[in-house]
């Protein structure tokens, strides 16, 4: 089947695969392991295996409800239940994408304020980044799955990961199992907000060229991150003792501290500075996701709401002020994200289900 | 003498002819004569400046003198020139004085005119290129003349299917304008957007063929060129039959083709006379010297304000104590560095060649070291600018160079502003500028962007010619594979 | 064009989003600072800055700053006000921490270090016989930077020689780990050179007993795979003979019995004789110097044992390594039966080279 869109606008289905894990993977990686290794301790690996599997599964139910329907979201809200509802379901989803942007680009300039420039305020730094993710959207979906190719230049950091071979404790690793089932899915349960991203495949599903042969990608994609996690919360078992971890607020960035080449020591500089690669492809499809939703929704271009949506994520960006505060955000959109993959994806796999059959029973 | 004469598409009354002529004679150098026969006279007229005296004193005057009375037919098939036509209309009779025809028209005879091409061919002989000079290879250039290019490029592609096609552009310099392509090869919608564009300009004069380059561009306020102009046929005759079309002017040495991505800039053609790990190695190392070029002084300027204590123990004296007198904040420092360089290169640009040697020596040497040494800058710093300086102009397309010169200037004032992280949202926004680039309606970043692995072989590296079987996909030609690959290189035994 | 509009927008706006610079001639670096004990709770803080010359990049610190108050990072502002560049703490390389000031605790002063993004985690700690900011006083590198100085002492010792390593990372993994206890390298100065003197045992955080070389050497030894470091044994008839360690493994082995842990430690190394005194070295003699050296090993490392035992204290991280070999580990169980558990040392020396002679 073909994508709905002219071909000028479609992306290739290799491209999903980069598209799904620049989504996936996001720069809430750096606090991630916190919290796991405090329940799980060196079983955390597990959690980690047992959370990309259910996000596999998620993936096939997703590729299930959009194969069955041939279109994106807002038009099977649209489809199932009607215009109102279907309507009120579409605008959640608006709100969940610009709390998202705001998050991510909030916790960036945090990241920013407090290993890089401590006097820097918030707002300049926020209405650059939307300046550029403005330009960045402005031309068009393609333009976005190209800013996440070449955001892939981030696992260059993963060499970092070779500095601090020294300093790993392989003890730490073992005994292996030796915490119950019950511990590993609250483990998991914590770490469904890092996984979170494929939801997107929702929106821009009539933008791929063919997309039923996109599934398998998205599942590479869900794979590649997967296994970035693994290792991520792998080294943070093998250097970090779990009491150590508490204090730590952003594990994955300390671990900078440890590379010394011969030029260059202080490499935080480089590690905080490069989040933004991290940050700017999420931001420019969570600001061009709900524009694309508007468009159907009330037929306005997506060009005259996105300077709208522009000053909301700026005033919310500017209204959360301290690290307190984003760690509350950050607990409120894990708890949404949950429920929208864990509650409301089956609901409407099997509301989806349930229709093909009506379908072909009638 | 008589008669209201409607210049235009009209039939000439004859009797008006040398009232015509008086109009053309406004000009100095346009010449008309009667030549008194027995049946009447017979007016000829041209211009001195554009035809050569040769051809009409010996073919047609001689023929004139030697058949006095022949009638205007006879004479058109006597006459020993193989460019000759008889005109009815106004406009094509000036045209073609314009261009270095004669004209001769009889008086007293409802004839037509007749028209006599005896062009002086002015110009530069083909010499060596001066710009893209290889050492191996031939070393022909184009030249002014657009006869003489189309020589050079039919030479090396005797095939049926190359095209040319002709337009008129310029309603003051009316220059010819060709579009060379090879039917078959080269995609029909990029070839029709092409000359679309051309026929759509409206500009006055057109001098050079650079200026149409930028008329057709896809987006002029890109400092990004998104055509390639090259002086060398050999390259031309590559790019057509690469399925590239290519667009020459008359009075212009540079062929302009199109469509291009950002990776053609970085390939001479000398790559392809070179065995293929040299001209890989040599393509690696002018891609980093492009990004040395673009990044070196951001760096610089990023380090030193802000990030001073990244630096390793090692270096940290040597750097601190080469800046330590230096009164300006880093930033002035690389600025007034940079405008030095640029100031030496327009400088030099413009000097005869002779007294050009001696600023060189002054420039470099002299301001170089008085600089350090009145403590206006670091040494360490000089030979950074220096070196981005030279780097820059490692791209073998001119426009290129001046581009990647231009392109570091944003990024030292962001990183002025916020150090590294402003050299990396300056990076996000030159790579999303370059996204939504393209060439004749291709992608500026392909074959990295869309991604294409088949494609991706003749980008960075350039593998040996048995993998050339096919030609990019992103010019979607019609005739994709240039030679079977099955023929290619059988795998053998040892001893066998 | 609303584009370019929007772009010079936001570059005007720029202007104000200004960021302090630090350009590296007009700060104050210092690569070395060291923390005293002071009278009312209070602790001194030294910090050694470097003085560049233009032209020169050899750098000879000249300049000491010291003061008194409650944090450190107090203290720098008053220092500041004594010097015309302001102080970044971000390339400090050595932390240096006076006896009295060990033995009180370290984990108070080290959390203004571990919150600090701009600091480095391999920056090395030592302790000092006496007081720090007299090891800083002293004139013990004529030529080089005294905190460059510091950091290649220690540095080379580590990476080519014969002292554990501990670096800050390490110090809070075993301080805030269970199952592992700190150890510092000791600086003492004599006749105004400095030399590492031992090493310094802790208990949480505070300083409890200190090695001499010897134990320091056979900790290293015991602690992992090392490569170097040189051993002499008094062999029988009263000579000493010297041999090189070429390479030297160790693996822990935790006994089987639950009730009563065992650890046995097994220490394998191949040696090189250098220094044989003359002695003709026959089978029977190099196999006699075998047992010397074995034996040599094995008495100190079970006094290492036993005092440690006797202070409650696990340099060597026996916890640790039982914790990941058992299931349900508890750390108070095993801080109660540590004081008698049984810990076995075989040494097992294998002279594989003899130099050039025989």
């Amino acid at each position: 089947m073909k994508s709905t869109e002219q071909p000028r606008f479609t992306i290739s289905p290799f491209l999903v695969f980069v598209f799904i894990q620049a989504m996936q993977f996001g720069s809430e990686y750096l606090s991630m392991s916190t919290k796991p290794i405090q329940w799980a301790g060196q079983d955390t690996w597990i959690s980690v295996l047992l959370c990309g599997g259910c996000f596999h599964i998620a993936i096939w139910m997703i590729y299930r409800i959009l194969n069955h329907n041939g279109m994106d979201l807002p038009g099977i809200h649209h489809q199932f239940f009607g215009r109102w509802a279907g309507g009120v379901l579409n605008f959640i989803f608006i709100v969940y994408f610009l709390l998202i942007a705001s998050y991510e680009l909030r916790f960036f300039i945090e990241i920013i304020q407090v290993w890089l420039f401590p006097e820097l305020t918030t707002w300049p730094l926020a209405l650059v980044m939307l300046l550029l993710v403005y330009y960045i959207v402005a031309g068009g979906f393609r333009v976005i799955v190209g800013i996440c190719l070449f955001s892939l230049i981030r696992y260059i950091t993963i060499f970092a990961l070779l500095f601090p071979a020294v300093f790993f404790h392989y003890g730490n690793l073992s005994p292996v199992f030796d915490h119950s089932l019950n511990v590993l899915v609250q483990a998991g349960k914590s770490l469904t907000f890092p996984f979170g991203g494929v939801e997107a495949l929702f929106f821009c599903y009539t933008f791929i060229e063919a997309p039923q042969k996109s599934e398998k990608w998205a599942y590479w994609a869900n794979a590649l991150t997967t296994v970035s996690y693994l290792l991520i919360i792998l080294f943070t078992l093998l250097l970090f003792k779990p009491e150590q971890l508490p204090k730590e607020i952003w594990p994955q960035l300390t671990k900078y501290k440890f590379i010394q080449f011969p030029f260059i020591e202080r490499f935080e500089y480089i590690g905080a500075a490069s989040q933004i690669l991290w940050v700017i492809p999420i931001l420019c499809f969570c600001l061009w996701a709900p524009s694309r939703i508007c468009k159907l929704m009330f037929g306005m271009k997506q060009l005259t709401a996105l300077p709208f949506l522009f000053v909301l994520i700026f005033t919310a960006v500017c209204l959360i002020p301290g690290h307190e505060s984003i760690e509350a955000v950050q607990k409120m959109l894990s708890e949404i994200g949950f429920y929208l993959i864990f509650a409301y994806l089956p609901f409407l796999f099997i509301v989806s289900v349930i229709r093909m059959k009506v379908r072909r029973v009638a | 003498m008589n008669g209201v004469i409607n210049l235009g598409n009209e039939w000439l009354n004859v009797q008006s002819v040398p009232q015509l002529w008086k109009e053309l004679s406004e000009s100095a150098d346009f010449v008309c004569y009667e030549h008194l026969k027995n049946t009447g006279s017979v007016y000829i007229g041209y211009f001195k400046s554009l035809t050569e005296p040769e051809v009409l004193q010996r073919h047609i005057l001689g023929c004139l003198s030697s058949h006095p009375d022949i009638s205007l037919e006879d004479l058109y098939v006597l006459i020993p020139i193989a460019e000759k036509e008889l005109a009815t209309k106004w406009d094509d009779i000036q045209n073609k004085l314009y261009r270095g025809f004669v004209a001769i028209q009889y008086s007293g005879q409802s004839h037509p005119c007749m028209l006599v091409n005896a062009a002086a061919s002015k110009g530069r002989s083909v010499t060596m290129p001066e710009i893209e000079f290889t050492v191996e290879g031939p070393k022909e250039a184009f030249v002014e003349s657009l006869d003489v290019n189309l020589n050079l490029i039919r030479k090396r592609v005797p095939h049926s299917d190359l095209r040319i096609k002709e337009l008129t552009v310029g309603s003051i310099s009316k220059s010819r304008v060709a579009v060379v392509y090879i039917h078959g090869i080269t995609n029909e919608q990029y070839l029709n957007t092409c000359i679309q564009r051309i026929e759509g300009v409206q500009f006055d004069q057109i001098t050079d063929s650079t200026l149409l380059q930028q008329m057709i561009e896809d987006d002029s306020n890109s400092i990004f060129p998104q055509t390639i102009g090259t002086e060398r046929p050999d390259y031309v005759a590559w790019a057509v039959s690469s399925g590239q079309i290519c667009v020459l002017k008359d009075g212009s040495p540079t062929a302009v083709f199109a469509p291009v991505n950002l990776w053609l800039f970085f390939i001479t053609y000398e790559d392809y006379y070179l065995p293929w790990i040299i001209a890989s190695m040599l393509r690696l190392i002018r891609m980093f010297s492009v990004l040395f070029s673009v990044y070196a002084s951001p760096l610089y300027v990023a380090v030193m304000t802000y990030h001073g204590q990244g630096i390793s123990n090692v270096f940290l004296p040597t750097i601190i104590s080469s800046r330590i007198n230096v009164p300006f904040p880093p930033v002035v420092e690389v600025l007034i560095m940079e405008l030095v360089i640029e100031l030496l290169r327009e400088a030099g640009a413009r000097l005869p060649s002779k007294i050009g040697q001696t600023i060189g020596i002054v420039g470099g040497i002299v301001l170089g070291t008085a600089a350090v040494e009145a403590a206006l800058t670091s040494n360490f710093l000089l030979i950074i600018v220096a070196l981005s300086a030279l780097a820059s102009f490692t791209t073998p397309i001119f426009r290129m160079s001046a581009t990647i010169r231009m392109l570091r200037f944003p990024f030292i004032f962001a990183a002025q502003i916020w150090g590294l992280l402003g050299i990396f949202i300056c990076t996000f926004a030159l790579v999303a500028h370059l996204l939504r680039l393209t060439s004749l309606g291709m992608p500026y970043l392909v074959p990295f962007y869309p991604f294409r692995v088949s494609d991706l072989y003749d980008t960075v590296i350039r593998p040996p010619y048995s993998k050339f079987h096919h030609r990019f996909s992103f010019f979607r030609s019609s005739k994709p594979i240039r030679f079977d690959k099955n023929n290619a290189n059988q795998k053998k035994d040892i001893d066998e | 064009m609303k584009r370019l509009l929007f772009l010079l927008l936001g570059i005007c706006m720029l202007l104000t989003g200004c960021v302090k610079q630090q350009i590296l001639d007009k700060i104050t670096l210092s690569f070395v600072c060291a923390f005293d004990e002071a009278p009312e709770d209070q602790i001194e803080f030294t910090i050694a800055t470097p003085k560049f010359s233009a032209g020169k990049s050899r750098t000879v610190t000249n300049i000491l700053q010291s003061k008194i108050g409650h944090t450190s990072r107090n203290i720098t502002e008053l220092m500041s006000l004594q010097l015309n560049r302001p102080i970044k703490p971000g390339k400090l390389s050595v932390i240096l921490f006076g006896k009295e000031l060990a033995e009180k605790g370290l984990a108070d002063d080290l959390d203004v270090i571990l919150r600090d993004p701009l600091t480095s985690r391999r920056m090395y700690l030592a302790v000092v016989d006496g007081k720090a900011k007299e090891i800083l006083k002293a004139n013990f590198s004529s030529n080089e930077e005294k905190g460059m100085f510091l950091y290649n002492l220690i540095d080379t010792n580590v990476r080519n020689g014969i002292v554990p390593r501990q670096v800050l990372h390490d110090f809070e993994y075993a301080y805030v780990g269970k199952g592992r206890d700190p150890f510092l390298p000791i600086l003492s100065l004599q006749n105004n050179q400095i030399m590492i003197s031992g090493l310094a045992l802790f208990k949480d955080d505070k300083y409890v007993r200190s090695l001499d070389v010897k134990q320091m050497q056979v900790m290293k030894l015991l602690q992992g795979n090392s490569k170097f470091g040189t051993l002499e044994a008094k062999q029988d008839n009263g000579t000493y003979m010297a041999v090189k360690n070429d390479e030297s493994k160790v693996n822990y082995q935790l006994g089987n019995d639950v009730s009563s842990p065992k650890v046995t430690i097994n220490l394998n190394l191949n040696a090189e004789i250098i220094d044989a005194k003359g002695t003709q070295l026959t089978i029977e003699e190099q196999r006699r110097i075998k047992d010397r050296f074995e034996q040599d090993l094995t008495t100190t490392g079970k006094e290492l044992f036993q005092s440690c035992k006797e202070e409650g204290i696990d340099p060597l991280g026996l916890g640790d390594f039982v914790r990941s070999k058992t299931r349900n580990w508890n750390e108070e169980e095993w801080k109660q039966g540590y004081s008698t558990m049984n810990i076995a040392l075989n040494v097992n020396v294998n002279l594989t080279e003899m130099g050039i002679r025989k």
